[in-house]
Formats: C-alpha cells, sequence, structure tokens
C-alpha cells in the first residue's frame, strides 16, 4: 500500500494519520514524524495532553531508552491508524501503540518536551517499504 | 460502531491540510521562536492564527474563532532551541 506525507526543509517527514482507539472513544486527527531509527509508533506527551488521554486508564509499559535518556511508556491497545492514500484512508492495526510520559521536573524543559512529535515507527512500516520524495511530497509503498 | 462509521467525509482533506500546516511550521520555526518564545502557537496557511501561553485557552479561543480546529497545527515553541536527535 502506499500512503502519502510532506518532507520539511530540515529533512523531516511528516505523515498524517488518523488515530482511533474505539474502546476508550479516542479520534484524532494528527501527525507523525517518520523515524526509520524507532522500533516502535510513539504518542508524543503533548499529542497525548492534546487528546486529553488519561494514563490512569491505560497499561504500564516498558520504559522507552533513547539517546535523550529514559521514559514512561503506557499502551493504547487495539489502536487504528488511518493513512492517507489519494483520496482513501487505509488503516493500519497496531496492538499496543506506545505513549510517552517524561519524568522531568524542570518546568521550562517539561514544556519543551511536549514539543516533541510523535513517531511514526518501524513496526507500523515493517521490513519492506520505499520513500520518495519530490522535495514537497512524499510517498511510502510498503 | 465500525470502523469506517468513524470517518468522516472531509477527514483525508483535515489530514492532508494538517499536515501541510505541520510542515510549513517546521519551515518557520526560528521566526516562530523569536516572536513567541515559550508559547503555544497555532499555525494555518502559513500564517500564526492564535498563541498564548497555555495551550487549552488557545484551542478554546480557537474553538470560538474557526468551529473546528483539527487542521491547525499547533505546537509549544521552546525559546531554546532544541536539536531532535532520533
Amino acid at each position: 500500500m502506499k500512503i502519502e506525507g510532506y518532507i520539511a526543509k530540515n529533512g523531516e517527514i511528516i505523515i498524517p494519520a488518523l488515530l482511533i482507539v474505539q474502546e476508550m472513544g479516542i479520534v484524532k486527527e494528527m501527525t507523525f514524524l517518520l523515524d526509520t531509527g524507532a522500533a516502535s509508533t510513539i504518542i508524543s506527551e503533548g499529542d497525548a495532553d492534546a487528546m486529553g488521554l488519561d494514563y490512569s486508564q491505560l497499561e504500564k509499559g516498558t520504559p522507552a531508552l533513547g539517546i535523550g535518556g529514559v521514559a514512561d511508556v503506557y499502551i493504547l491497545k487495539n489502536a487504528r491508524l488511518a493513512f492517507v492514500s489519494g483520496e482513501w484512508l487505509i488503516v493500519k492495526i497496531i496492538d499496543r501503540l506506545e505513549v510517552i510520559k517524561h519524568n522531568v521536573e524542570d518546568p521550562i524543559i517539561k514544556k519543551a518536551l511536549k514539543s516533541l512529535p510523535s513517531l511514526l515507527g518501524r513496526d507500523a512500516l515493517g521490513t519492506r517499504f520505499g520513500i520518495g520524495s519530490d522535495g514537497d511530497n512524499v510517498t511510502i509503498d510498503f | 460502531m465500525t470502523t469506517g462509521e468513524l470517518f468522516r467525509p472531509d477527514t483525508v482533506k483535515i489530514l492532508k491540510t494538517l499536515a501541510k500546516n505541520r510542515v510549513e511550521l517546521i519551515d518557520s520555526i526560528n521566526e516562530l521562536r523569536k516572536k513567541y518564545p515559550d508559547e503555544y502557537v497555532a499555525f494555518h496557511e502559513n500564517e500564526v492564527v492564535g498563541h498564548a501561553k497555555d495551550d487549552n485557552a488557545l484551542r478554546s479561543s480557537l474553538l470560538k474563532k474557526y468551529g473546528t480546529i483539527e487542521h491547525i497545527a499547533i505546537q509549544f515553541i521552546s525559546s531554546k532551541e532544541l536539536q531532535l536527535i532520533l
């Protein structure tokens, strides 16, 4: 299947998707930063806040370790991501979608961390995919 | 309720607009950092359509102004330039 996104001048590839978690009543338009280095697709703390996610309702997962340190992980079960493909939406099921929550006391750093994007990782892409860009528009075949 | 019933007829258009707004916000981040340090900024069609220190206040004012805000890119603009290492 082929999904669509856009590329920024700094090379960041932005993929729009509709997040659906029926059990929790979540239907949210959002964007992901394509990150082929990330093992998992991750909902950022900023996006989680914007959708009013209640962490107490979520299962706690294994902490995430990255170059920037360690963060708590919560799990959204039976999530669906609907990607744009022309005038259609293509739905990908992600059984356990990770949501990041940072443990930081400094209020300025805490806010700055909330500006981080959600990431589209390898669990959504799989191992066979191709990325094309014309400088503005991006397509991912997988 | 099936998944198909959750899609609004204009969902594709909203998603494309949101992503374009996000890219244009990223492209303008240095200028935004100078004008709106440590504020939440709402970006649509290459323009700032709202800004505030509090994201809930910003979303409320945008909802009053536009009715729907799903297509508008909203982001906290840190006064400090942060390098995203992935």
